[in-house]
């Protein structure tokens, strides 16, 4: 898969879509600056016109003022002082005047009137010039005047007819000269005046044009942007209903493994609530996968960057194609989902048009579902096969055995669980443990072997193997039993399923023999005694075989006698016990029989018989080579329980008590059917409990018989027994 | 379950105890109980297993052990609140001892405490579970691996 | 026409992509049975397109892609492994290998994959 987005994160700068507005925004800016400029020349021009102004205002002034110094001078002829400064005002008066007006005409320097120097344009108005021209021809001849009158009075002449002279030309030529001055004045102002005006309306103008270009900049652009990014919010929008609906955790990760601004809402719910734009993938992955699939997938992602890469030749290396993903939950559980994360190129065009890998697309998906239901299908297909195979080994047992079997199974298990719970502190205590769990358990696999049930006689052949080692172990504790309870707990899980399985064989026969009465359970274990016995016969088969005997095993009188269910168990272990011993140390090899010319079929009987109202008698004979004096007494003495001398004195008889003592067999090897010693001391033990009697009697190569006496327990009385 | 697994969570709790004063610790024979019966003292304190098994680990203990153990490790305080992080502390080590066994292959919560019993959120009701007994001085404490592949 | 050469320890893998001669695309020009024979070769052949396996004898695939890129970068290798390892397989990538097909693998995916590994 290869998406091919194309981003908005870096659009190449498109020139032709923003021309309009740049031009636009040009021609304002150089109408906006074209307009200061004209403003900034017109208003010097006015700030000119405005000293010319003044200038021609001071003319009117200072024609007035030399009228009236001529007048004081005229009047203080007899007041020097007050002459002399009528004198220097009248100078002054008409230096300005003159220098001012010629200013005007022909333009020039000329002094403000503070003091300062401003240049004067030649004025060139028709109004102003005629005003000028007028006013020079009045001024040539009244200056002339006074300056015969300064000259006169610089050179100490007698002035008084420069006096009147010039006094005259003051009162004829003033007046007339005054309004020159004004007409000049007016003029000067109507020019700046129409200046100002000007520049109003090229202002107003300038303005308006600008706000015109501005408006249609406004209505122009925003529409147009308007409009783009109507189309952007709609891909957006489509972006936003994608990432919100979508089935997979979606983001992009970028070259540095950064995850992008956007994801799809469920990747939420798939990896829980966090921030996720901006963080690292490898952040992201911390606490969801090991350190190690973490920098896996960091160098399958720098794969996905590396062009020359095949990415549809990579899958198969993604390591998080499926990941387990465990989520603390506040209770202190777990909640375990199965993620899949797959990864994608994601192409974006560079400035030569050319593809280019820009980012990773990653999905991430939730198939806990997928994977349960895979791994029950798988759970249930492994499940039938042993089933199969349960089945298998179970069709030779008959049902009714079967579910006793089942129920004295847990019966046992919860024996020897009790005894593991029973608080021991002492190191004794502990030890004591096992050698009863081992009773337990040997009784058990006896029973197993009795029905031909090899998995629970491995079982419990191993168990014993444990117990074996424990009971041999020095500074024994508890933790040592550790790997038996281990057993144990695998051992009821299996003996679970074997009884889920009769339920549902159980269920199976009462359809297909169509019963009219469903068969209770109770039922089935209630009708077992004549069944009950019948399985030692395949028992002894059994062991024969394995040992490498023949044997015919003839009962007589199991089932005449009507015992509690729990006392015939007992019994019948004792039987099994005594049987197995009969096989496996009794009866000889075909070959050695055959060589001691006797049948080579070795026979067993196995008797029960009432022998008053209160007792009966188990029998238990065989035809084989007797007890072996020389293999006990060996066997004593390598044991090292008790000296060697003391062992060389002891009588047969008192050699045949040790094969009641725990822990002792004489078989040469520990096998499932013999060697552990503790058969025959869990038969003495039980007949001592019910105050019965046993006695043996053999002959060297002829026979070995076990005689044990018992009283009898009905049915109605098993608490008692029980107890 | 491995006994090997089972032994890891056990050598945690006989850890703690050798931090004390008293080590004296001794572990009783390991056995097994029905989880819709589940055995607990007065304090449990419950670590949850993720990864190649899963379940939950606990240790619980009856009030006059812990206090006593408060004691011996030299706190006179034995309030509720310190019994509680008491408890917490021996599931800790519990679950950081099993980090180191186990590595990154399981995931270990952090311990929640409850008093009595934990509920069917920790233990799957048709599973058994394995109680391992704690003799502490003259108190009994325990052990509960509850796991399944 | 392709020239293609095999590095593989195992001959039944060997002759199994043998068989990619029968397509008209790529021709078998040499077989070697570790990265030391395979660099040898290599010199002699001069072929355009390597499938490489990763555990061998000798010189391992890593070591083989690192050296066969130094003689001549515009190689184009397509590692065949199993996945036991996908850390290797990335590695092997990040060497120059191109592309990466799974054991076991048909007739058909393996054409398949030489076909998209050498195109462009």
């Amino acid at each position: 898969m290869s998406q091919n987005i194309d981003s908005q994160h870096k659009p190449r700068f498109d020139f032709g879509k923003y021309k309009g507005i740049i031009i636009s925004v040009a021609l304002f800016l150089l109408l906006d600056a074209s307009v200061l400029l004209f403003n900034f020349y017109v208003s010097f021009e006015i700030a000119d016109d405005a000293v010319g102004v003044n200038l021609a205002g001071r003319q009117r002034m200072l024609s007035q003022r030399m009228a009236k110094t001529l007048f004081v001078l005229d009047a203080s002829r007899d007041d020097p002082a007050g002459f002399k400064t009528a004198f220097d005002e009248l100078q002054l008066s008409k230096g300005l005047f003159d220098e001012t007006l010629n200013g005007f005409i022909n333009g020039g320097v000329v002094r403000g009137a503070g003091k300062e120097v401003v240049t004067l344009e030649p004025v060139t108005n028709r109004l102003g010039k005629d005003s000028l021209q007028n006013t020079l021809l009045l001024w040539q001849p009244y200056k002339s005047a006074v300056e015969q009158l300064t000259t006169d009075v610089q050179n100490n002449l007698p002035y008084e007819s420069s006096l009147v002279a010039a006094v005259t030309m003051a009162r004829t030529h003033n007046l007339a000269m005054l309004s020159s001055m004004n007409d000049l004045t007016v003029s000067l102002e109507q020019v700046a005046a129409s200046k100002a005006t000007r520049l109003r309306i090229i202002q107003t103008v300038g303005i308006s044009l600008a706000i015109i270009n501005f408006l249609f900049i406004m209505f122009h652009f925003v529409r147009q942007l308007r409009d783009s990014d109507k189309v952007i919010e709609k891909a957006r929008r489509e972006t936003t209903e994608i990432l919100e609906t979508v089935n997979e955790g979606l983001f992009l990760i970028d070259k540095d493994l950064i995850l992008g601004e956007q994801h799809s809402a469920r990747l939420v719910d798939v990896l829980g609530p966090q921030e996720f734009a901006g963080k690292s993938f490898q952040a992201l992955l911390e606490n969801i996968v090991s350190e190690k699939d973490a920098e896996t997938a960091r160098g399958f992602i720098e794969l996905l960057f590396d062009p020359k890469v095949k990415e549809k030749l990579i899958g198969d290396l993604n390591p998080l194609s499926l990941v387990e993903v465990n989520i603390a939950q506040s209770n202190g559980g777990f909640l375990t989902k199965h993620l899949q994360f797959s990864f994608a190129r994601a192409y974006q065009k560079d400035d030569d048009g050319a593809q280019k890998i820009s980012h990773v697309l990653v999905t991430v998906l939730d198939i806990t579902e997928q994977v349960k239901l895979e791994r029950a299908l798988n759970e249930s297909r492994k499940h039938n096969e042993s089933q199969l195979e349960m089945i298998t080994g179970l069709l030779h047992t008959h049902p009714g055995l079967l579910k006793e079997f089942i129920a004295n199974s847990f019966n046992c298990f919860n024996r020897v669980n009790n005894i593991l719970r029973q608080p021991a502190k002492t190191s004794q205590a502990v030890r004591d443990k096992a050698t009863s769990i081992f009773r337990e358990i040997h009784n058990f696999k006896g029973e197993a072997a009795s029905l031909k049930l090899d998995f629970f006689e491995t079982a419990a052949h191993k168990m014993e193997d444990t117990l074996a080692l424990l009971r041999d172990k020095r500074d024994l504790s508890g933790n040592d039993y550790l790997g038996l309870t281990v057993q144990l707990e695998s051992l009821i899980s299996y003996t679970q399923q074997v009884e889920h399985l009769t339920e549902k064989l159980g269920q199976f026969a009462v359809v297909s023999s169509n019963s009219p009465r469903p068969v209770n359970n109770k039922q089935v274990t209630g009708s077992r005694r004549s069944d009950g016995w019948e399985q030692l016969e395949d028992f002894v088969q059994n062991i024969a075989m394995r040992n490498g005997k023949m044997v015919k095993l003839v009962a007589s009188g199991l089932s005449e006698i009507d015992l509690d269910s729990e006392y015939q168990k007992k019994l019948k272990d004792i039987c099994i016990q005594l049987l197995r011993n009969a096989v496996v140390h009794g009866i000889e090899t075909p070959r050695d029989r055959e060589l001691s010319e006797k049948p080579i079929v070795g026979r067993i009987d196995l008797r029960l018989a009432k022998v008053s109202e209160t007792e009966m008698e188990l029998t238990v004979m065989d035809d084989g080579q007797g007890l072996d004096y020389d293999a006990i007494r060996s066997k004593a003495l390598s044991s090292g329980k008790w000296p060697e001398d003391e062992i060389e004195s002891w009588t047969n008889k008192h050699l045949l008590g040790l094969i009641f003592h725990d822990g002792f067999s004489t078989a040469a090897e520990v096998n499932k059917d013999a060697g552990r010693g503790v058969g025959m001391e869990a038969v003495m033990n039980h007949v001592l409990a019910q105050r019965g009697k046993i006695s043996v009697s053999s002959r060297s190569g002829r026979h070995c018989r076990f005689v044990i006496t018992l009283p009898i327990v009905h049915t109605n009385s098993s608490e008692e027994i029980a107890a | 379950m491995s006994q090997e697994t089972l032994q890891v969570f056990i050598d945690g709790v006989v850890r703690y105890f050798h931090h004390t004063n008293d080590k004296d610790v001794k572990v009783g024979t390991p056995y097994l109980v029905e989880n819709n019966n589940p055995a607990a003292y007065d304090v449990t304190g419950i670590i949850g297993i993720s990864g190649p098994y899963r379940g939950c680990v606990y240790f619980t203990a009856p009030r006059i052990l812990l206090k006593h153990l408060l004691l011996s490790i030299g706190e006179l305080d034995t309030s509720n609140e310190h019994i509680f992080d008491l408890v917490g502390e021996v599931a800790n080590t519990i679950s950081g001892n099993a980090r180191s066994r186990f590595g990154h292959e399981f995931m270990i919560s952090v311990p929640v405490m409850i008093e009595g019993a934990p509920n069917q959120i920790h233990l799957p009701s048709q599973m058994r579970s394995y109680v391992i007994p704690v003799y502490w001085k003259a108190y009994h404490a325990a052990v509960v691996i509850c796991l399944e592949q | 026409m392709l020239s293609l050469m095999i590095v593989d320890d195992s001959n039944i893998i060997r002759r199994k992509i043998e068989r990619c001669n029968d397509s008209d695309k790529f021709r078998v020009v040499a077989a070697a049975a570790n990265g030391a024979e395979a660099l040898e070769l290599f010199k002699q052949t001069r072929p355009q397109v390597v499938t490489m396996d990763l555990t061998m004898p000798e010189m391992d695939g890593i070591a083989c892609i690192q050296q066969l890129m130094a003689m001549d970068s515009g190689l184009r290798i397509l590692v065949i492994s199993a996945l036991s390892d996908k850390a290797t397989g990335i590695d092997a990538l990040k060497k120059g290998a191109r592309g990466f097909l799974c054991k076991p693998f048909t007739d058909d995916q393996l054409l398949e994959a030489l076909t998209e590994l050498t195109e462009d």
